[in-house]
């Protein structure tokens, strides 16, 4: 029960970081061949991990990285090499364990390579699952990753998630508003709006009519308004003041909503970091020439944008099948050994210079 | 007294940055770049880790010393770079871009006669201060030189008490102006409602983030067995000192 209301007033508040201590974790009795782990420093994740882990024999290395999730720490310059560098060291896992491998999981692929982890530390790197709850049949199944591993999904639990962790964000940020001009009685009402129409939004997002989300968003405004004010006249009569914030507090967190809800979505980057941090729009494409079929594109792409084709001479490349699914999250520009993955938004050398948190 | 967790939010420009260091501790930075130059035994071998803009190599150089410098940012290095270009004393330095944390796979057993940490400790963890202290042992000859240049929490009760009274809005500044530095947008009215929508989030992050820079305790704290502190000197009332420290044979 404890750890439940943890891990909601962590989800309620996942915009701030929730650091914990860098350290070695040890699950069960590993050896000295038993598979290492590393993952960020977020108490959120490291708590969800090590409930994945049990019953597992590993090593589970937490990075220091400003305790911010796997996705954002990677793309937004927290989780990095450095990060990784700094825990083998300071953990002395090299003392413990015969082999040089450590297990990443597949979403900080945005900024970690295998190939300089081992130039700068001698270590070399896979990645893992992206969910936690698929490692135990990962390392079962002897470090083999099945394709359903490596995408993305947006359960109804996952929905839920966001809808908090999105709430939280825009209360946060917007209560000032309502509070200053209504006091605490638009505080409350403005709060209530904001959780139910993101609920709403996430959990019925293919259901509702619009053709965007802040018309999605709308149409719930369109409900929640109507709803409000038959609540408050019923119980406190008919007045003009309240019963005209009544459709203020609703129309401003629909919209508030609507406009934030994709960047809450596993579908799309958030608005924030290209509007305010400068991150580079993305459109992928692969040189067929450059192209060795080596399949990393594909594991690491968290969306399956990519294909296999054969072409006429039996050579097997892979070409961006479905771009409308890219997140931009760069991993694959990143990763490609042979730069036969580009960006063809921009022609210099592919940097993705980002500090956000 | 100063304090200098304040550095932080000069870092993204070099330039700016020597500027900024020489503002925030009232010119006495050139003091103490001088008495870490004078601490190097002459004609020897020394390893500067974390240069930054590289404002102590000549001073080293001039010492006769052959100079390995490494950075993190890539930025610094290449102003360092361009320093050691301009001064002309490209034979006796060489810079390389990596971290602290990197120096037991770049340097062998006993290769340096004096290593310096010049405001380097006070940005790593406990534990990465540890290990970082145990290399600068395994890599120094015996009787090299240690030299600790950084932050540290004043030995009185009423100075600490000062000290940490003064270091909250300067890192909380500081802080707050890591964070929107890095906006690109250039529109005021973008600025204007970031910063006003954002700043409750950022007064959150802040009160619950790591600090930018711990400063250190006493060194009997930190110290490996291998090093003793031969001499210390101190700067504003003790917030800022310079360890003497000497591997023993």
């Amino acid at each position: 029960m404890k750890e439940f209301l943890l891990d909601l007033l962590q989800l309620f508040f996942r915009m701030i970081p929730h650091p914990t201590k860098p350290r070695l974790i040890l699950f069960g009795k590993p050896d000295r061949g038993s598979p290492v782990l590393v993952t960020v420093n977020s108490s959120l994740t490291v708590r969800r991990l090590s409930k994945a882990l049990k019953g597992e024999n590993c090593y589970l290395l937490v990075a220091p990285a400003g305790g911010i999730n796997v996705w954002c720490g990677s793309v937004g310059g927290h989780f990095t090499i450095e990060s990784i560098i700094s825990i083998i060291k300071t953990s002395n896992i090299a003392q413990l364990v015969d082999h040089r491998r450590i297990i990443l999981p597949q979403l900080c692929a945005a900024s970690i390579t295998s190939k300089e982890l081992n130039a700068r530390a001698g270590w070399s790197a896979q990645f893992g699952p992206i969910r936690a709850e698929d490692i135990h049949e990962y390392l079962g199944n002897g470090k083999r990753l099945t394709p359903a591993m490596t995408d993305i999904c947006y359960s109804a639990k996952n929905r839920l998630e966001m809808a908090v962790a999105m709430s939280g964000s825009i209360i946060v940020r917007y209560s000032i508003f309502p509070l200053v001009i209504f006091g605490l009685w638009g505080f409350s009402r403005f709060a209530a709006n904001v959780f139910l129409a993101s609920a709403g939004l996430h959990l019925f997002n293919e259901k509702l009519p619009g053709s965007s989300n802040t018309r999605k968003a709308m149409f719930i405004g369109a409900i929640l308004a109507p709803a409000l004010l038959f609540v408050s006249w019923t119980a406190e009569g008919i007045t003009l003041w309240p019963s005209l914030a009544l459709i203020l507090l609703p129309a401003g967190a629909t919209l508030l909503v609507g406009s934030a809800h994709s960047g809450y979505t596993p579908f799309k980057q958030c608005g924030y970091s290209r509007q305010f941090y400068g991150y580079p729009p993305l459109k992928i494409d692969i040189v067929a020439e450059d192209c060795t079929g080596c399949t990393l594109c594909d594991w690491v792409c968290p969306v399956d944008c990519f294909d296999a084709v054969t072409q006429p001479n039996n050579r097997i490349v892979y070409v961006m099948a479905k771009p409308s699914n890219c997140v931009e999250c760069g991993a694959c520009l990143v990763q490609c050994p042979t730069e036969a993955v580009i960006n063809m938004l921009e022609t210099a050398p592919n940097q993705l210079p980002l500090s956000c948190s | 007294m100063s304090t200098i967790v304040l550095m932080k939010a000069f870092e993204s420009v070099p330039g700016r940055y020597d500027l900024g260091m020489r503002l925030i501790t009232f010119g006495e930075i050139a003091q103490l770049r001088r008495e870490i130059s004078e601490a190097i035994p002459a004609n020897s071998k020394v390893l500067d880790i974390g240069c930054g803009t590289g404002e102590l190599l000549p001073l080293l150089v001039r010492r006769g010393a052959r100079v390995t410098a490494i950075d993190k940012s890539p930025e610094m290095v290449k102003t360092a770079r361009e320093r050691v270009a301009v001064e002309g004393i490209g034979d006796d330095v060489s810079i390389n871009q990596s971290t602290a944390m990197e120096v037991d796979r770049l340097y062998k057993d006993a290769e340096f006669d004096a290593v310096v940490l010049s405001l380097v400790m006070s940005e790593l963890t406990n534990e990465e201060r540890g290990w970082v202290l145990n290399q600068c042992a395994r890599i120094l000859k015996p009787s090299g030189v240690l030299l600790v240049a950084d932050e540290f929490w004043p030995r009185s009760f009423l100075r600490r008490t000062a000290f940490s009274i003064l270091r909250f809005p300067l890192h909380l500044l500081t802080y707050l102006y890591t964070q929107i530095r890095g906006l690109v947008t250039t529109n005021v009215w973008w600025k204007i409602y970031y910063v006003i929508v954002e700043l409750p989030l950022m007064l959150l992050s802040f009160l619950v983030s790591e600090p930018l820079t711990n400063p250190l305790k006493s060194p009997e704290t930190f110290l490996p067995q291998k090093l003793t502190v031969a001499h210390t000197s101190e700067f504003w009332g003790g917030a800022v000192r310079l360890l003497k420290i000497r591997k023993e044979d």
